[in-house]
């Protein structure tokens, strides 16, 4: 997998320098290729689970793929140049954030692993007032020409989704009172969001609470279990109501459904072909006039530059990263009563979902809500998730505690 | 519990994913192994291999005229918007995003090749086959012409199908490409329109005639040097006349009941351009044999698709084939004409085309025309000994004053031109004049190229051949053709 790595870097890098015919692009994909290549090796050397030497494989594949991908859009494609010269100059920028986001992860988990039932209880307050507070101003503040819950230039869904993870798992080490609290807060938010025409984030993620329900939750009732069987066959039936009798619907959650999962003018998965086709098995760099580039179909543009195989690639480390994760989370020793670990497990069921469901819509023809491939893209909000929800899944309060000794160790030495 | 299941539950839900990851493959594989499909794209893009989507992001690569001038640029509004289209003399040929070649080759202009075009964002460019030389001549010649009601046009069309000239008098303003709306024949290219072509249509009756002249008895054969030419015949119960029909002076012998009759040889026929021999020859083939053979042999009946138009003669209806013959019902574009004379007297049929190259933007030539005639349409001819050949170089010098003999005496002694004019009656009392010039080479054994020059709905009857074989005269030697 090393050796791939680094011989994919290689050439994906010389690809892409030779391509845009400029110098200062191999200077920003060195610089990706040596923190990705860090990330590995901390990875690898390091005594961490298997999870997190498979996650950093996968992030790495995606990020230098992003890197490489994206910035060809401007050179080679048919987009404006207005439309690419932001997209092409931010994937380093992307990478950084995305690190930034595992830092602050596992920041994080390291945080609520030192908290204890009282303070835990404090905490759920707290976050159902973020979170209410983060509603009210999606409610007030959006705006709605965009079709995305926009607020002052940014994607609010995205750290909204890590408020909803939070209120989620801290709602089930906590008592029924505050419980309530904390999941009305995060459905009220989900719900704030869909009535700004964002579906894609509350979708994934009562998708992905649904998951972690079915396949990691201690306690499970028999009522709530079939619904969360029965909840994809509604949203599926929905669908195909939608796509037959649509038309002759009206009303503005109709034309919403219509207009950006069923309507002609979505072409997106009709470019999505169009582009795999040209691709090949080891990628074009040909004209092509691709889909949504920079976000829902991050995914098609790298693999039109970099080709079937390297698609196939990134799939076998998907299912071997989640693979590696489940049997690690799921198949503990003891039961994970614990809050970080219910973190962990939900934002391994968000990963899921999301990567998934992506990986679906862009090469399946899945209806299109707004789902975008983690780790690829444009998006600053997207990265920072990415990395977050990594770190909350690798998160291993061994390491981190050997890490912490380590700093302190140095930072005693160097004194 | 928990932990009694939760291999099961781990194995369940990587199945799942494995089962997704796995569904998404294969349908990547099926798509990638699928042939994109090219239903949208031109001849040219697909030659080129281009599927017919559109590079809205690049811009417009150049387009040039065979001698390297662009004719088209990009142009901007009082507003402050810009587009991409033809510049003064050219716009109906090239036009705009909206219309003309730029908007037909549109995919072809703004696709781009990464290898060839690393840092440029432009797409390729077109060479045209239009030579500016001869354009700038031919709108010259049509100056005079600024009725809005009349349309003048010029075309010269090479042996080979080339078009080098397509002017006409169409308004020019570019303000037009902003508010199309009052400049509603801006994009319109009259040579590529069709109308009623009228005399002009007869030498081509009059070639399929000759091909099938064993099919004539010998008093029908072209080559009856003493053919009996009446001034008025009826044919499926209509009355069809000669031009001159009362003119009896033109006229040996009076038959009775108004009907004149004079002995004619095909030349004579051609400079008399009379109707009634050609409607009597074909009627002795057949009007539905004539009609048939003319689309075997013209492909009247189908359209000919070019890089920016296509071309195709109105549909003649059933109970008005005696009409075709001599040209009355003969509604085609002058573009059209051409190429059909050059068959006619080259025996060689090639589709007209614009575009002679596709270039990246290294200067990498992609696309270069490399016309061929249409194999099995061809025929053997002399121009030389041709009987229909000679007539027109009759009809050539026939069409000149004294005056205008003299001063194109050299052309008229070496019969290398070869002319036929056409007058075609519209219905509110308005004509089209045409006149067709076919240049022979200097040792008259094949054809150069075909002018035609059209003056559409004009109350000016007064237009004379030699007025028109000037004009186009005067772009053939702008050319240096002749």
């Amino acid at each position: 997998m090393t050796a791939f790595g680094v011989v994919f870097t290689v050439i994906v890098m010389a690809r892409t320098t030779y391509f845009t015919g400029a110098g200062e692009r191999f200077v920003i994909h060195l610089t990706g290729a040596i923190i990705c290549g860090v990330i590995v090796a901390l990875a690898y050397k390091m005594d961490v689970p298997e999870r997190v030497k498979s996650a950093a494989c996968l992030m790495t594949t995606l990020t230098i793929a992003n890197m490489t991908a994206i910035p060809m859009l401007y050179f080679t494609s048919g987009f404006s140049t207005e439309e690419v010269s932001g997209v092409a100059s931010d994937t380093l920028n992307c990478l950084l954030l995305t690190c930034g986001g595992l830092v602050g992860g596992i920041l994080l988990m390291y945080f609520m692993s030192t908290l204890n039932n009282r303070r835990l209880s404090s905490l759920s307050i707290v976050l159902t007032v973020v979170t209410l507070l983060l509603a009210f101003i999606v409610l007030l503040f959006s705006d709605r020409s965009s079709g995305t819950s926009i607020v002052f230039g940014v994607q609010v869904a995205l750290p909204g989704l890590i408020l909803m993870i939070l209120c989620s798992a801290v709602a089930t080490h906590v008592n029924r009172g505050r419980q309530f609290l904390c999941l009305g807060a995060a459905s009220v938010l989900a719900g704030t969001i869909v009535f700004r025409n964002e579906m894609g984030v509350p979708t994934m993620f009562l998708a992905a609470m649904m998951v972690w329900y079915l396949f990691f939750a201690a306690k499970h009732d028999r009522i709530l279990t079939t619904m969360c069987l029965m909840l994809p066959v509604v949203a599926a039936a929905g669908l195909l109501f939608f796509k037959k009798f649509g038309d002759e619907m009206s009303g503005v959650f109709v034309e919403k459904v219509m207009s950006r999962v069923f309507a002609e003018e979505v072409q997106h998965n009709v470019y999505s072909q169009r582009s795999l086709q040209q691709s090949g098995l080891f990628g074009s760099s040909n004209y092509i006039y691709m889909p949504e580039a920079s976000s829902d179909f991050s995914l098609i543009t790298i693999a039109h530059y970099l080709g079937l195989i390297y698609l196939s690639i990134v799939l076998i480390i998907v299912a071997v990263f989640f693979n590696t994760a489940n049997a690690e989370l799921i198949n503990e020793k003891k039961p994970n009563t614990d809050i970080t670990s219910t973190i962990a497990e939900m934002s391994l069921c968000m990963m899921t979902v999301i990567i998934i469901y992506n990986i679906l819509m862009c090469l399946a023809g899945f209806p299109i809500i707004g789902v975008q491939m983690l780790f690829t893209g444009t998006s600053n909000m997207v990265s920072i998730l990415s990395g977050f929800l990594l770190g909350c899944v690798c998160f291993s309060s061994s390491a981190v505690e050997k890490t912490r000794k380590k700093i302190n160790e140095i930072g005693r030495e160097l004194l | 519990m928990r932990i009694r299941y939760a291999k099961y539950r781990a194995a369940i839900l990587c199945f799942f994913i494995i089962l997704c990851c796995s569904i998404s493959f294969s349908s990547a594989v099926r798509t990638v192994m699928t042939t994109p499909e090219n239903t949208a794209a031109s001849p040219l893009e697909y030659l080129l291999e281009l599927d017919g989507t559109i590079s809205e992001g690049n811009s417009y690569g150049e387009v040039l005229s065979i001698d390297g001038k662009p004719i088209a640029a990009e142009i901007e509004s009082e507003e402050g918007e810009s587009k991409f289209c033809g510049v003064e003399g050219y716009t109906h040929i090239v036009g705009s995003p909206s219309g003309g070649l730029i908007y037909a080759c549109r995919n072809i202009l703004l696709a781009n090749d990464n290898s060839a075009n690393r840092l440029l964002h432009q797409g390729n460019s077109i060479v045209t086959t239009i030579y500016s030389v001869g354009m700038k001549a031919a709108t010259e010649q049509l100056e005079e012409f600024d009725d809005s009601e009349t349309s003048a046009y010029i075309c010269v069309v090479l042996r080979d199908g080339a078009v080098l000239v397509a002017a006409g008098n169409n308004v020019y303003s570019p303000e037009a490409f902003f508010s199309p709306d009052d400049y509603e024949d801006l994009y319109i290219d009259y040579t590529g329109w069709n109308t009623s072509k009228g005399s002009t249509f007869k030498p081509l009756t009059l070639r399929m005639l000759l091909l099938e002249d064993d099919s004539l008895d010998e008093e029908y054969s072209l080559y009856n040097r003493s053919f009996k030419d009446y001034n008025t015949v009826t044919v499926n119960g209509d009355t069809i006349s000669n031009w001159d029909c009362e003119i009896s002076g033109n006229y040996t012998t009076d038959e009775g009941n108004g009907v004149f009759s004079r002995e004619l040889d095909l030349s004579q026929a051609i400079q008399f351009s009379a109707n009634t021999y050609v409607l009597r020859h074909a009627d002795k083939l057949g009007l539905e044999t004539t009609y048939n053979k003319m689309n075997d042999l013209y492909f009247l009946d189908k359209t000919l698709c070019t890089e920016i138009n296509e071309l195709s003669m109105n549909e003649v209806s059933p109970n008005r084939l005696h009409y075709l013959p001599w040209g009355q019902d003969a509604y085609l574009s002058s573009v059209e004409l051409c190429a059909l004379y050059n068959y006619a007297f080259g025996g060689d049929y090639s589709i007209p085309f614009y575009c002679a190259r596709v270039v990246r933007p290294n200067g990498e030539v992609i696309y270069n025309a490399s016309p061929q005639p249409i194999k099995d349409k061809s025929f053997s001819i002399d121009p030389r000994e041709d009987i229909l050949s000679n007539a027109l170089a009759d009809a050539f010098k026939s069409y000149l004053t004294e005056e205008q003999q003299d001063k194109f005496s050299e052309l008229v002694s070496s019969r290398r031109i070869l002319a036929k004019s056409g007058t075609a009656d519209l219905a509110d009392e308005a004509v089209n004049r045409v006149m067709v010039l076919t240049v022979l080479n200097e040792d008259r054994t094949q054809v150069v190229c075909t002018a035609c020059m059209c003056i559409d709905h004009t109350f000016d009857y007064n237009i004379s051949n030699g007025y028109m074989i000037e004009k186009i005269i005067n772009v053939l030697e702008s050319m240096q053709i002749i």
